[in-house]
């Protein structure tokens, strides 16, 4: 678990729902019109997307960056190429961390996707 | 540190601007920034806040420097294309960025660069420096 200091809340309802959108196979830009979408942010909001995909996948800040110089662009398969492989890697904590937490297995679509 | 003990500072306007770092295992911060227009923030002050919160762990920072696809504004890649366009040294560009100057007012005045940048004078698209203390 990451030690974290923010100001920033981080709603698990919409970590959830990153999840089980991940598990269903969306990729990097359904996963940011979530995040934008359910905080009700417009199609620029940058820093919150970050933040979200860092706390969804346990990914680092390093790691989530490239999103930020493809964000209003349609270079989506060169973002999926490198953030997917990303979030499969880490896929097993993420699962477990979210059937541990607030969800269920029926929840972030576990049993629908496989 | 242990990886997982990986520390995250964030703090947003109602906007969705302001800054998001973290600091990992070997002491180094790596941080994104929106503010300038449209911000209720000053940048400063959020660069400021995020390295009181990290305090004495930072060993140094690493500054991530890109032009996106559309080239969209980048204050530290802007500037050093601005100042290598008309001569100035890559390494004495660097130094007088925002990322730079804010640092070195903190006591980070040591700055290498990491890798070999993209691009040539005036049309950098890849930058990645260290500062250190």
């Amino acid at each position: 678990m990451r030690k974290s200091g923010e100001q920033a809340e981080v709603r698990p309802d919409v970590l959830r729902e990153m999840h089980g959108l991940a598990e269903r196979g969306a990729d990097v830009r359904e996963l940011v019109h979530l995040v934008q979408g359910r905080l009700g942010y417009g199609e620029d909001v940058l820093l919150p997307v970050l933040l979200y995909f860092m706390k969804a996948f346990d990914l680092d800040l390093l790691e989530v960056l490239p999103i930020r110089e493809w964000l209003g662009t349609e270079q989506d398969e060169d973002i999926n190429k490198q953030i997917m492989p990303l979030i499969a890697r880490n896929r097993d904590r993420w699962v477990r961390e979210s059937t541990q937490g607030n969800g269920t297995a029926m929840d972030i679509g576990l049993t629908a996707a496989k | 540190m242990a990886k997982d003990m990986a520390q995250a500072f964030s703090w947003f306007t109602p906007e969705g601007k302001g800054i998001l770092g973290e600091l990992d295992d070997d002491g180094v911060v790596t941080f994104a920034i929106e503010a300038g227009e449209g911000s209720s923030i000053r940048g400063t002050e959020m660069f400021n806040r995020m390295m009181a919160f990290f305090g004495d762990s930072v060993r140094s920072i690493h500054g991530v420097w890109r032009k996106g696809h559309l080239g969209k504004a980048s204050a530290n890649i802007d500037k050093v294309n601005k100042l290598t366009s008309a001569g100035m040294t890559l390494e004495d560009a660097i130094m007088v960025t925002w990322t730079v100057s804010r640092a070195r007012k903190l006591g980070f005045g040591r700055v290498r660069l990491l890798g070999t940048p993209v691009g040539s004078p005036g049309v950098y698209t890849k930058i990645d420096v260290l500062i250190e203390r």
